[in-house]
């Protein structure tokens, strides 16, 4: 289980996060909201280590990992997506999966001197797997930089899945799909991502959320002003008030 | 049919191929080093050391001032490791200009059939034997510098499709990527710096006996400047992109008589010329891969 208590983060003058305590429920999807700039981001970046944290707590299945960074981290297990997205451009788009399975085992000179695009290797193996559950299978070979959108994101999904992580977040997984696209991810994220693992997904777009999420907090000013069930929440006044303004 | 000049020049060739091949190795992995040449001068004066003076067998000489040249880098890198960009750019320049400033106070000279041998500041290092002494042609010390390259060729080749070689280009791409990936990029940055310190290292050695003289002024920041060139302009996705453009440069701008006094007029403008509308070379990824899969299907045809 991941749990954050009283974690704060500035940066400068600004406040990103304020004094946030957080239970993610293991097994579940939780979905975190908040208009923009009310730090969502800045939470996915201290969970993983990207950035590290001014005062409070981080525990990873009760051992804290406050201080570690985001490689330790994510061999611990917690994957992410980035909302502006990072693949390797450079590289094929299976090689880009290939990528999150190198630290497997960190210091075993055979991993790191052993051919990694045979054919026949697992990580090749799982990688296609990888890819084939993202519907991606025929763009393997591409160069990264060639895909679409949609495409992309889906890679940087297929790529944290192929770790197998026991946490994944997601960072606007739909950013910039159209409804059609949205619906689709959210099917996959449901029969391939979910299961087995526990989940953070940030969205602006409520229908993915209401269709994924069991679990939802909501951000407001680096502070977190909600935490429920994602109907109830919905309808909250903190959160109306928080997206609409006051009446 | 293959003269001393003609035999020199493709030395030449050879040994620039190491020190081009040591920079494009830290290209790759997204630094852009003005220190190479430190590398090269380091191993060539302790190379030459070893050999003239203290008389120790050539592999063993080769071998340690490239041992040398690689802790040297790895220091450098070590101490560099949080500076990337131009600063890494310019701690590197900064630290190549302190060896050469060094090598021209360095003196340390020694007796040898009546004659005072062994490096003198500013006046070089002269009498580096070794080749006269064993009595080995410039033809069969081609051989053996083209043999070294080889063998450094199948290493680089091995490495690239290793998952070392894959980190080495996600560091070159996006090193906090390559971090969320669960890597630890300092190891890695050290270990592609060692790496290039030790291959510049070679170079820096068989350089130092095939001119039996070298001087401080030889391992200036011009050699560094030509050895990211070199990789700029025959390519980053494949280890013979350098030595296309060693070949380009020395073979041909550089042997050829007729634009000898232009020729860094012409080189210059290549490299612009290169950067504006090959960022990454003749050669980058994505057209080594294409070819890679052409050829497969090819042979497969």
């Amino acid at each position: 289980m991941f749990e954050l208590r009283e974690v704060c983060k500035s940066f400068g003058e600004l406040r990103a996060l304020h004094s946030i305590s957080l239970k993610i429920k293991p097994g579940l999807i939780t979905g975190l909201i908040g208009p923009n700039g009310s730090g969502k981001t800045s939470l996915v970046n201290i969970m993983s280590g990207v950035y590290p944290i001014d005062s409070g707590q981080i525990l990873l299945d009760g051992k804290d990992i406050s201080g570690a960074t985001s490689d330790q981290i994510s061999r611990l297990g917690v994957f992410r997506t980035f909302q502006h997205i990072r693949i390797f451009e450079r590289m094929t788009v299976i090689e880009n999966v290939i990528s999150a399975m190198i630290s497997l085992e960190p210091f075993s000179l055979n991993e790191l001197l052993g051919q990694v695009r045979k054919p026949d290797d697992p990580k090749v193996k799982v990688a296609q797997n990888m890819l084939e559950i993202m519907e991606m299978e025929e763009e393997s070979t591409l160069f990264a930089s060639e895909l679409p959108l949609p495409k992309r994101r889906r890679l940087e999904i297929a790529r944290a899945l192929a770790r197998d992580p026991k946490v994944i977040l997601l960072d606007e997984p739909a950013g910039g799909m159209t409804p059609k696209e949205t619906e689709s991810l959210a099917h996959l994220i449901l029969k391939h991502v979910a299961p087995g693992r526990t989940c953070l997904v940030i969205e602006h777009k409520m229908d993915l959320i209401a269709e994924v999420c069991e679990d939802l907090c909501v951000l407001h000013h680096g502070e977190k002003i909600a935490q429920g069930e994602p109907l109830v929440v919905f309808n909250q006044p903190e959160v109306i008030e928080a997206y609409l303004g006051r009446g | 049919m293959l003269n001393d000049y003609l035999l020199t020049v493709i030395s030449n060739i050879g040994m620039i191929s190491l020190i081009a091949l040591s920079a494009y190795l830290l290209l790759i992995t997204g630094e852009i080093s003005f220190g190479q040449q430190a590398y090269f001068g380091i191993s060539a004066y302790s190379g030459a050391i070893a050999t003239t003076l203290w008389g120790w067998p050539f592999w063993i000489a080769l071998l340690f001032g490239s041992f040398l040249a690689a802790i040297a880098a790895g220091v450098v890198s070590a101490l560099t490791v949080r500076i990337s960009g131009l600063y890494f750019s310019i701690a590197t320049l900064a630290f190549s200009e302190m060896v050469r400033l060094s090598l021209l106070k360095f003196s340390y000279q020694k007796e040898i059939d009546g004659e005072l041998v062994g490096p003198n500041g500013a006046e070089g290092f002269g009498e580096i034997r070794w080749i006269f002494e064993n009595n080995i042609s410039v033809f069969q010390y081609t051989l053996l510098i083209y043999l070294i390259l080889f063998l450094v060729l199948i290493c680089l080749l091995l490495i690239e499709r290793s998952g070392l070689g894959m980190i080495f280009r996600m560091l070159g791409q996006d090193p906090m990527l390559t971090r969320v990936q669960g890597l630890n990029t300092v190891i890695y940055k050290v270990i592609a710096a060692v790496l290039a310190g030790f291959i510049a290292g070679l170079g820096g050695m068989l350089y130092a006996h095939s001119l039996t003289f070298i001087e401080p002024q030889i391992f200036n920041v011009m050699l560094g400047v030509h050895s990211l060139a070199y990789g700029l302009i025959g390519g980053l996705g494949t280890v013979f992109g350098p030595l296309i453009g060693v070949a380009l440069d020395i073979g041909f701008l550089e042997s050829i008589r007729v634009i000898h006094g232009y020729r860094m007029i012409v080189f210059g403008g290549l490299v612009a010329l290169m950067l504006i509308f090959m960022p990454r070379g003749v050669l980058d990824e994505n057209r080594v891969y294409r070819l890679r899969l052409a050829l497969r299907n090819w042979f497969r045809v």
